[in-house]
């Protein structure tokens, strides 16, 4: 959640994010929020959880 | 994704869905602490006369005491236990329905206990001891069936067998203490008395506030997990302490409780140093006004050892009984779990909130604000008061103490109520 919210506030981060997570991070929704980002779970391989994070407008 | 740069941390943050439990399970019991704490503070205008002088025994004074220890500790502690043990342990509970059990024992139970002992009415008195100790058994049996298969976490997981110990050695002392007021098992109930009070205070609500301190200081500041070698060192220390402690208790040793408070500074100082740590390398520089309750709370935890390795030595005879649990009860464990509370319970409503294509709110619009800064500024004043109305043997002073915080207990319903009432409208 750290890497990702670290990722999120460089300038450089562009307005979408894919991430590869063991689970689904619910913890880190809030903080998403917070922030100024959506997310929404995609299509991902087995055992894996893949979101797409995508900078609100 | 980049790999992230504490694994520990970002495991624990990341991964919970198959094991967030539905919310009615948590907000129960934070709702059960919220009310017993107004009825709490109610109680201490009530028995405003005879806390000064207390000494372990029936009575009201015993009576409050236990709203506050059972009704809002024990409370809060399961309903954060359940929701965040099996994330740390990485195993769901294995049903949900013993942990609605536990509410359903519990708090009748300690109504019930409450109001036996102040009035000093055996059956009612037992009735509620026997509901509340299977209430607190069950949380502990189903605390330690998850702790048994923790596959991560070993801080937390150490810190969380230390309390479910405590846990089931408190229960089994309180209902000897509550048997022994009825057929005189006893010679002398002091040591007993003192045991179950060091294994509540410091054992199980102690253990757990440390251990959970390792999870929710770094996902509320947004930090590392500080090092597992470091924080089980502290463990250690604690467990120390806590065995010195129960066993000079129980034998009337001072110097054997002395040695417990030393030991129990070890584990405080090299814990609040973890703690500082994690403060300094967070990400969220702004912690807003909980982090105040959190830190002066902090400062209470040491303060309260020293105290009472003053009074285990007879160099604080002053109302050293009664002072020292207000620092300990209230300086610490209470604007501890206030503080922690009033992070928790947004956050949780926001997560619970959020759903497939639907965004959670935002955790700062499911904060009132308005009744937190009023319960803040109750509080404060509430325990200053009361400190200084046992100090001087002042009756009215711990009575106006107690309405002040009675009136913060209230303001802290008005937010709890007000969370729920958001995340119920942002849920549909």
């Amino acid at each position: 959640m750290l890497a990702i919210l670290r990722l999120l506030e460089q300038p450089d981060c562009g307005p979408s994010v894919i991430v590869h997570h063991e689970r689904e991070p619910v913890f880190l929704y809030p903080e998403l929020a917070e922030r100024g980002w959506r997310h929404e779970i995609v299509d991902g391989d087995a055992g894996e959880v893949r979101l797409r994070l995508t900078r609100s407008a | 994704m980049t790999r992230p740069a504490n694994p520990a941390a970002a495991n624990f943050l990341g991964g919970a869905k198959s094991r967030l439990l539905p919310s009615s399970i948590p907000f129960r019991f934070f709702g059960g602490a919220v009310f017993f704490h107004l009825a709490f503070w109610c109680g201490v205008v009530w028995a405003a006369a005879e806390i000064p002088n207390f000494v372990i025994g029936p009575g009201r004074v015993l009576a409050v005491l236990h709203l506050l220890t059972l009704g809002v500790f024990a409370a809060t502690a399961f309903g954060a236990a359940f929701q965040l043990l099996p994330v740390a342990t990485k195993q769901p509970l294995r049903a949900e329905w013993p942990a609605r059990l536990v509410a359903w024992l519990l708090f009748p139970g300690v109504a019930l206990f409450a109001a036996g002992i102040a009035e000093t009415l055996h059956v009612p008195a037992a009735i509620g001891g026997i509901l509340s100790a299977a209430g607190v058994m069950l949380a502990g049996a189903l605390l330690a069936d998850n702790l048994a298969r923790a596959r991560g976490m070993a801080s937390v997981v150490a810190h969380g067998w230390a309390a479910v110990a405590s846990l089931f050695a408190l229960a089994v002392l309180g209902f000897l203490l509550v048997v022994d007021q009825h057929h005189g098992l006893f010679a002398s109930r002091n040591g007993i008395g003192a045991t179950h009070a060091i294994l509540a205070v410091y054992g199980f609500m102690g253990m757990l506030a440390l251990g959970f301190s390792y999870v929710l200081v770094p996902m509320f500041g947004l930090a590392p997990a500080p090092p597992a070698r470091a924080a089980l060192a502290s463990c250690a220390l604690a467990v120390a302490g806590l065995v010195l402690g129960a066993g000079g208790a129980l034998l009337g040793e001072p110097a054997v409780l002395a040695a417990a408070a030393a030991a129990g500074l070890g584990a405080v100082a090299l814990h609040l140093r973890l703690m500082a740590g994690a403060m300094k390398a967070r990400m969220r520089k702004r912690l807003g006004p909980s982090f105040l309750l959190v830190r002066i709370a902090w400062a209470c935890l040491p303060a309260s050892l020293i105290l009472g390795a003053l009074m285990a030595l007879d160099l604080w005879p002053w109302r050293a009984p009664a002072l020292f649990g207000a620092v300990v009860l209230l300086g610490w464990l209470l604007t501890f779990v206030l503080g922690m509370l009033q992070r928790i319970v947004p956050f949780l409503a926001s997560m619970h909130a959020s759903g497939p294509g639907r965004a959670p709110p935002l955790v700062s619009n499911l904060t009132a604000e308005g009744p937190l800064a009023i319960h803040r500024y109750c509080h404060f004043a509430a325990v200053a008061g009361l400190m200084a109305g046992i100090a001087g043997d002042w009756p009215i002073v711990i009575q106006v103490s107690g309405a002040i915080g009675a009136a913060g207990a209230a303001a802290f319903v008005w937010f709890f109520v007000g969370a729920l009432v958001r995340m119920r409208n942002a849920a549909r």
